[in-house]
């Protein structure tokens, strides 16, 4: 099928076929995404099928051969605002100033001299369950931008679109994300005693 | 481009967001500066790492789902 050709010439049957080729295969993508900010699987469920039913009912309005994901993702984001807008909570209160940039004590710090990345250290130790449990504490609209940035890797320009707001704020809640996420791990790693409190105020 | 402002670029530059004369700029740079090479080599590893992990806990959309979806699709 040609790229140029519009969706709205396309019999019912050719429609289903484009649909099937280049909508579905998103499925567990958008699944993912829709467990990461829905409380149930249950609602993830529904948002996913609801995108989907609305995603083939606006599929005339969908140009071959673009970014279907990216729209995909677009409609969910827009039905998960409609849908929460009313009682969503509000993102939890970060305060900024605590999440300075934490480089310094890796960088300056010598954990052992003797090991040429000490920070290689620091990363072993984080568990996996540590960065989901971190990444959920996250205030939603920080882990959508973390997420959709770093695992489902679109461009700041399309996490913009599909969060329905400027790329500055996409940079900077990007930006924050991946501070509070190294505040928790690094006091994570301190707990464990990887590394110690005196090394990271070096 | 000098240490002062590598970090500002450093996000940017993991994330592949930086216009090309800014990659090499900041490309030239690191690789004269251990200190900022460092600092970009750590910041790219908190982002593998986030990857990696949390690859471990994506799942399959329930078969279910699918059958659903088409079936009120289609
Ligand atoms: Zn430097």
């Amino acid at each position: 099928m040609a790229d140029d050709q519009k969706t709205t010439e396309l019999s019912e049957k050719e429609k289903q076929q484009l649909f099937e080729e280049e909508a579905l295969p998103h499925l567990n993508a958008l699944y993912n995404y829709a467990l990461s900010i829905n409380s149930s699987k249950q609602d993830a469920e529904d948002l996913v099928q609801d995108t989907f039913l609305r995603a083939y009912r606006f599929f005339h309005q969908y140009t071959p051969g673009t970014n279907c994901k990216a729209w995909l993702f677009t409609i969910l984001r827009n039905l998960y605002n409609t849908r929460y807008k009313n009682y969503k909570k509000k993102p939890g209160k970060v305060h900024y100033d605590d999440y300075e940039e934490i480089y310094d004590f890796i960088i300056e710090s010598d954990l052992d001299s003797s090991i040429e990345d000490p920070e290689q250290e620091f990363f072993h130790s984080i568990l996996p369950e540590e960065i989901i449990d971190a990444i959920n504490e996250l205030p939603e609209e920080f882990r959508s931008v973390l997420l959709l940035a770093d695992i489902e890797d679109f461009s700041y320009k399309e996490i913009a679109e599909i969060m329905d707001c400027p790329i500055g704020t996409v940079m900077s809640r990007l930006h924050r994300a991946r501070n509070i996420l190294k505040k928790k791990l690094v006091d994570y790693a301190e707990e464990k005693g990887v590394i110690t409190a005196e090394s990271r105020q070096k | 481009m000098n240490c002062q402002e590598i970090p500002k670029y450093i996000q940017l530059y993991i994330d592949g967001e930086l216009q090309e004369t800014e990659k090499q700029q900041l490309a030239e740079h690191i690789e004269c500066c251990p200190r900022c090479h460092r600092l970009v080599r750590i910041e790219r590893q908190f982002k593998m790492i986030i990857i990696q992990k949390t690859r471990t806990i994506r799942v399959q959309a329930p078969a279910r789902l699918k059958r659903r979806i088409r079936t009120v699709i289609f």
